[in-house]
């Protein structure tokens, strides 16, 4: 290359010396007066030797500026890192370093877009919000995909093509979204959806303004409440059923105490059954709320169980000796299965010791006269099971799926003339899965129950 | 004037889906009311079907000011037409909700005389051609529209045995709470047989937008009621 440019300014020189040359003749020639056929022939050949001078200089400027056409048309394809050779001087020399200063200037602003792009994309795609982007003329610029699964749009949907009644058909998700780019202020709104399935929805909705302040569009972003509302529900539920089964002994110690100051009290007998009534209510309550404070405990996540090499042994052996009592009343023989080769469980003893006097209790309560209920223990590949059966009334199948909520009970009126509180399986619950375990039922109507708890030897 | 004209198209469809999908929540909540006896969910339904009588005005209003103005050709004539068409089987579609309703208050809280199992089949077919018709029309899908009309059969099916059925109950001398339900449960699912024609109706339309080929009216539609003495 170097030698070329050597070349082209050689050239360039003769150029000169030949323009310079040619002129001088011609002077020469005019002055002579008259015209020479030789001399008219080297005019011929130096004025040549000029045109092909001049065409190389004109290239010299000419190369660069299409190298230049070249370049910006590559950088308009987004092809970047092409540089102009910036070999010239003087003007086109500035013009090829202003365009290369330019290109290396649009390759990092493009890369920079890209970057900011394929965050943006990848907070939308992982965001658990649905967020839904629209234009001017509610035409639905952007879904990401927790949008999708929302409203179970189809993953094209993504691309977002087509107005939000289109795509989402759902009038009051449309109509906020007309709002916010009618009034060009926030809006916000929560909504019941009905299909594809029933969901409760939060939808913020906010505009996006222009430079000049017009409302461009707006973005919503969808929260799905439904499981906040439903916890609100079983909130208001339970309180609803605390209160209840509070109020039921109450209402009794009120009025058994008011009828012995009305003057059942002058009456021993009377005042003394009545008094014995006062007290097993008594009794009730203070049982329900020991009940509900252990939930409480059972309940409050951080707190870590303390756990021990238990022998299981001595947890069914003390807790058998709890409903003896009750069972020896009843004639109800009371059975023990228990293999000589148990390994040690892992648990907080007087947690498991409440779990199985809970099922012994509920078993002996449920079980008419004569009856049998049988603690049977077996060791499996890492878990151990621990299973009371009895043979008592049984529990009708559709209720099984509740059995263990609070406060749910089959038949209500006898439960609570047995004296129980609505709690005690769902303590169980509570216990077995904070042990990390399970506790299922069978059972068939007339014939009996039998609950089983599985439980992890070891964490 | 071309521009704002395509605008204004754009604008009268979302007007028909925006009617479309309160119609869809209305048969989906009637369906519910229905299935749960629950006669407050039946008065919001009967209430809500206000807008859209008014929707079906205001959109007609539309079409013909369109029509006189614009003097639309070819597509835009269609879909037009075919709007006009649609919103007045939504609107029927709404009424039967309606009827529906009626009919569950009047029900009340009497205990059902069998438990509703072909009513709920039929309700959710009828609630899927629905929005299956509408989805067709969103999305100019002529098959997906052939599909709702080969559903309609099934709905009918499923009518002509529940007639049956009901009809069982209505013999002189029968208990009279039951007699009375079972005609009661005999217009219910007449009125849920007329919604699954009217979602019929609205994908034959779709057809016609799609392909601009009318479709004839099958036998199908005529047998679809019982014809018996």
């Amino acid at each position: 290359m170097a030698k070329v440019r050597t070349l082209r300014s050689a050239l360039v020189w003769a150029f000169m010396v030949t323009a310079a040359a040619s002129g001088g003749l011609l002077f020469w020639l005019g002055s002579a007066g008259r015209p020479w056929p030789w001399g008219f022939s080297l005019l011929l050949l130096l004025s040549s030797l000029a045109g092909a001078a001049g065409y190389l200089i004109a290239e010299e400027f000419a190369r660069p500026l299409r190298q230049l056409v070249a370049s910006a048309r590559e950088l308009g394809r987004g092809r970047f890192g092409k540089m102009v050779w910036a070999d010239s001087g003087g003007e086109v020399g500035e013009l090829v370093d202003a365009f290369n200063a330019m290109a290396v200037y649009l390759e990092r602003t493009v890369q920079e877009l890209a970057e900011t792009n394929r965050k943006l994309e990848a907070i939308l795609t992982s965001m658990e919000n649905g967020v839904i982007v629209v234009g001017r003329n509610l035409e639905v610029l952007r879904l990401n995909p927790a949008a999708c699964r929302l409203f179970e749009l189809p993953e094209e949907a993504v691309k977002g093509k087509g107005s939000v009644i289109q795509l989402i058909r759902n009038y009051e998700v449309a109509d906020a979204f007309a709002e916010t780019l009618e009034t060009g202020t926030p809006v916000v709104r929560e909504l019941q959806i009905l299909t594809p399935v029933e969901r409760s929805l939060r939808i913020h909705i906010t505009p996006i303004r222009s430079e000049q302040g017009e409302v461009e569009g707006a973005v919503g972003v969808l929260s799905d409440i439904s499981d906040l509302r439903r916890l609100e529900r079983i909130r208001a539920d339970f309180v609803a059923n605390v209160s209840h089964e509070l109020r039921t002994p109450l209402t009794s110690l009120k009025g058994y105490a008011e009828t012995l100051l009305d003057g059942a009290l002058d009456d021993p007998p009377t005042a003394r059954r009545f008094l014995e009534v006062i007290q097993q209510e008594a009794d009730r309550m203070a049982r329900l709320i020991s009940d509900l404070l252990d939930l409480t405990h059972l309940e409050a996540r951080g707190q870590t169980i303390v756990k021990s090499p238990v022998r299981i042994e001595e947890v069914v052996e003390n807790s058998l000796r709890v409903v003896r009592p009750a069972a020896e009343k009843k004639g109800i023989r009371l059975e023990v299965d228990l293999p000589s080769d148990l390994p040690v469980l892992w648990a907080n003893a007087d947690m498991l010791e409440q779990v199985l006097i809970n099922l012994l209790d509920n078993a002996v309560k449920y079980t008419p006269e004569g009856g049998e209920v049988k603690v049977a223990v077996r060791a499996g590949r890492g878990v151990m099971h621990i299973s009371v059966a009895d043979t008592g009334i049984g529990i009708p199948r559709e209720h099984l799926g509740r059995l263990f909520e609070r406060f749910y009970r089959v038949d209500r009126a006898r439960s609570r003339s047995l004296g129980g509180t609505g709690l005690g399986l769902a303590i169980v619950k509570h216990i077995v899965e904070r042990h990390g375990g399970s506790v299922g039922v069978e059972s068939a109507v007339g014939r009996g129950s039998t609950f089983t708890v599985t439980l992890p030897l070891k964490d | 004037m071309r521009v704002g004209f395509d605008k204004e198209l754009e604008k009268l469809e979302r007007d028909v889906l925006r009617m479309g999908s309160i119609v869809e929540e209305a048969v989906v909540k009637a369906i519910r009311a229905l299935a749960n006896q629950d006669l407050a969910l039946a008065d919001e339904v009967i209430a809500n079907d206000r807008e859209v009588d008014l929707l079906e005005i205001q959109i007609e209003e539309k079409c013909i000011a369109l029509l006189a103005l614009q003097c639309p050709l070819g597509r835009d004539l269609r879909l037009i037409g075919t709007t006009l068409k649609i919103t007045t089987d939504l609107e029927r579609v709404g009424d039967n909700a309606v009827n529906i309703m009626e009919v569950v208050k009047r029900i009340g809280h009497e205990p059902l005389i069998k438990p509703l199992i072909d009513i709920p089949r039929m309700a959710n077919l009828a609630e899927k051609m629905l929005k299956d018709s509408l989805d067709a029309f969103v999305r100019r899908d002529a098959t997906l529209a052939e599909q709702v009309r080969l559903r309609d059969d099934e709905v009918d099916e499923i009518y002509v045995g529940l007639y049956d059925e009901l009809m069982g109950y209505v013999f002189p001398g029968g208990e009279e709470y039951k007699v009375r339900q079972a005609i009661n449960l005999l217009f219910i699912s007449y009125y849920l047989e007329r919604i699954a024609d009217h979602a019929t109706n609205i994908a034959e339309r779709v057809v016609y937008l799609v392909t601009g080929q009318a479709v004839s009216h099958p036998k199908a539609r005529a047998a679809g009621r019982p014809s018996r003495s």
